[in-house]
């Protein structure tokens, strides 16, 4: 889905590379687990690299708002959709386009912090929001 | 507390040139020692020292570390001038010591007068041994607002040159545009703050980021005001929004006054300060404008960290905090948070 950055495999090099650098100020058992999850972690990101993101809910009404191609890359979509905003074209229902872009925040927060959503968002929104349906 | 050898090597290196940079000043007899290293914060390097002239005082280096291509902060110089100027007005700010210059070989940075205190907001919000301070706290803020925005901007011109000294929508979209990374929910933001946008209700000097974790506070309250890198011209409700903003009243969200208390009580404390009376509509778009600010802060260091320029686990953090503020801005705006 359409989240923020870091992406995962961004998420996951950066926790590797923090690793790397306190594993040397270790010793014994603990170096050696230090070792171990970086090569665990190097393997995920081997692993991570013939992934990828399938289309999910957020990417749909994301593509519906704009009304976008299903083939465009999501990528494009977000810069075309933030385009189309600063030029005003959702100027004549901003409410409309406010609770659009909440569910879309909405799938996001239960990713990043599901802790933080009020009460009337942490029910899901679609069936398995966030992945795929 | 430590010396000079307890340190790694990048950091001795700064220390052996502070006591170079220290007797070019106070004299070959003075002497440095009692180091201790502040690990907080992301943005610069701070030595804590004693200065051993015959006066015994505890100063701190604050050395400018990160590119600054990429952020909107102040260059260590400039902050420095708005530090001298704040403290002959009266402000509780660090007593400004002296500035690094190229002898030195230290880069960007000052020395200041060093200040015991607590910063961490969630001890001030909390714990016992600040209720005090809590309790005073709005009084002293409304008080030092008030003598930050009564200062005549026309003693630091280099301000101008700030792009937030202009139009602030503008300059924020423009910070924006320079991180690249499409957030819909900020450019709704954006585009409901440019239609809603309430007239100018005054010009003045801005701390430009004042709230709880740029302050020194004891337990009997504020001591010092710090972190001066955001300040530049605008409406003084700027910086009444930014310290109400949701997000720095963290789990005391039911006091939108820092977390402290009532919007209210900090207005009412600013205006019988001398500050202008203020209008309290106008208000709340400041404080939607933090929110999309601190969102963009955040986007600000995940920019930072993708590109290689200063990587770090608290900065791609950050790029995953962002949808949290877009949530509190979008439920703001919906009226359904306060």
């Amino acid at each position: 889905m359409a989240h923020d950055l870091p992406e995962l495999p961004e998420m996951i090099a950066t926790v590797r590379e923090f690793i790397a650098d306190i594993t040397p100020q270790l010793s014994g058992l603990e170096r050696y687990h230090g070792l171990c999850a970086q090569f665990l972690l190097d393997a995920t990101l081997r692993e991570l690299a013939a992934w990828a993101p399938r289309e999910t809910a957020d990417d749909r009404r994301l593509r519906d708002l704009l009304g976008a191609p299903a083939a465009q890359p999501m990528n494009d979509v977000m810069v075309d959709l933030c385009r189309a905003i600063r030029a005003g074209r959702f100027d004549d229902d901003l409410d409309a386009l406010r609770e659009t872009l909440t569910a879309h925040v909405v799938d996001k927060v239960r990713v990043a912090k599901p802790a933080v959503l009020a009460a009337e968002h942490r029910a899901p929104q679609t069936p398995h929001a966030g992945e795929d349906t | 507390m430590a010396d000079a050898a307890s340190f790694d090597v990048d950091t001795q290196r700064v220390i052996e040139r502070l006591r170079a940079a220290v007797r070019r000043r106070f004299g070959e007899r003075a002497a440095i020692g009692n180091f201790t290293q502040a690990t907080l914060g992301g943005s610069n390097r701070t030595i804590l020292f004693d200065l051993e002239d015959g006066s015994a005082r505890r100063l701190v280096l604050r050395q400018e570390t990160i590119p600054p291509d990429y952020t909107p902060f102040l260059p260590a110089d400039v902050q420095y001038r708005i530090l001298r100027v704040v403290y002959e007005h009266g402000v509780l700010v660090p007593e400004p010591v002296f500035e690094l210059d190229a002898a030195d070989q230290l880069g960007h940075g000052y020395v200041v007068g060093a200040i015991a205190g607590e910063s961490l907001p969630k001890r001030l919000l909390n714990d016992a041994e600040f209720a005090t301070a809590r309790a005073r706290f709005l009084d002293q803020a409304g008080t030092e607002l008030a003598r930050i925005h009564a200062i005549d901007p026309a003693l630091l011109p280099i301000l101008e040159t700030s792009p937030e000294s202009g139009d602030p929508l503008a300059a924020w979209m423009g910070y924006y545009d320079r991180w690249v990374e499409p957030h819909p929910a900020l450019e709704f933001a954006f585009r409901w703050l440019e239609r809603e946008r309430p007239p100018v209700t005054a010009r003045t000097l801005l701390h430009g980021d004042f709230r709880l974790g740029n302050m020194l506070v004891g337990s009997e309250g504020i001591r010092a005001l710090l972190d001066w890198e955001c300040a530049h011209f605008g409406d003084p409700l700027e910086d009444f929004g930014w310290l109400c903003t949701r997000s720095w009243r963290f789990e005391h969200v039911a006091r939108p006054a820092a977390g402290i208390g009532l919007r209210e009580s900090l207005y009412r404390a600013y205006e019988r300060a001398g500050g202008r009376t203020l209008d309290r509509a106008a208000a709340r778009w400041w404080e939607i404008f933090g929110l999309v600010r601190w969102a963009l802060y955040n986007v600000m260091q995940i920019y930072g960290h993708v590109t290689g320029r200063r990587r770090s686990p608290a900065f791609a953090a950050c790029g995953r905090n962002t949808c949290l503020i877009e949530y509190d801005l979008l439920m703001t705006i919906a009226g359904k948070y306060d």
